[in-house]
């Protein structure tokens, strides 16, 4: 599903560190375990008791399935993965020199990059020429 | 205890309800700037709470599905450090809870406009939260 994705967002994100991961080092496979349990709690309407509306299924698979090809080509896990009031998942990451990247996988299934400088004047936009949904 | 009907004053504190997945645990824990990003029905801004006008800051899950309760954190942010960033508290009386009040530039059409400038000041919001937790979600 995501074998095109975008070389130009790949090098955005950090890559998985030989001898940097210690204990608190965010992981993919409570990034997966996170997800699956999407699955059990934000895919019906008020999931958080304040009326947030659901998050389809198709939301969270397309976002599980564009995990696994970002682990199976060296990209470091996410800090956050996080349900949206919008129906749509959010991946972000923090990078060495202080900025952060985040993707969002939107209610439309489409994919929304925002990078976020040290300073923090960001550049909304989908990237262009990026992931390319199939 | 204050009546909500007095002017929210300079030296209060403000609770702000944050959904666990939202928060990393950690000395200092970890807020998502998310926390602070308003929903999308929120135009006249993001709901926080006065302090000086509940007996205790638990009360503010009162206003929470019980269900869902323990999946909330609770951090306190001084008014003062929200007038310092521009921004502002204004009460918004509801009917579950004394003292409800919003922070009215991070609205929904705000964002939409500038989702710039909505950012920096989640974030800035977020790192204030992240030294002043006073419950951490519980599930």
């Amino acid at each position: 599903m995501w074998s095109n994705i975008d070389l130009e967002l790949l090098n955005q994100l950090p890559k998985k560190s030989i001898n940097g991961a210690n204990a608190d080092s965010p992981s993919w496979s409570r990034v997966a375990s996170v997800l699956a349990g999407f699955h059990q709690e934000y895919t019906e309407d008020d999931w958080d008791g304040q009326g947030a509306a659901a998050i389809s299924y198709a939301v969270i698979e397309w976002a599980s399935e564009f995990a696994k090809s970002l682990e199976t080509r060296g990209v470091a896990a996410p800090l956050w993965t996080v349900p949206t009031f919008e129906s749509s998942v959010v991946f972000e990451w923090d990078r060495l020199d202080g900025s952060s990247i985040e993707i969002e996988i939107t209610s439309s299934l489409s994919t929304v990059v925002t990078e976020k400088p040290v300073d923090k004047p960001l550049q909304n936009g989908t990237l262009a020429g990026g992931v390319t949904v199939p | 205890m204050n009546a909500e009907d007095e002017p929210i004053a300079k030296d209060e504190f403000v609770l702000r309800l944050i959904w666990r997945d939202f928060f990393i645990d950690g000395v200092p824990p970890k807020i998502s700037e998310r926390a602070f990003r308003p929903r999308p029905d929120e135009t006249d801004g993001i709901s926080v709470f006065r302090e000086s006008c509940l007996s205790d800051p638990s009360e503010v899950l009162n206003v929470i599905a019980e269900t869902k309760r323990e999946k909330y954190g609770i951090v306190r942010l001084p008014v003062s450090e929200l007038l310092a960033m521009g921004l502002s508290v204004e009460s918004s009386k509801i009917e579950s809870l004394s003292g409800h009040a919003v922070v009215p530039e991070l609205n929904i059409v705000a964002l939409h406009i500038d989702a710039k400038q909505s950012q920096k000041l989640q974030n800035a919001l977020a790192e204030i939260a992240k030294n002043n937790v006073i419950r951490k979600p519980t599930s």
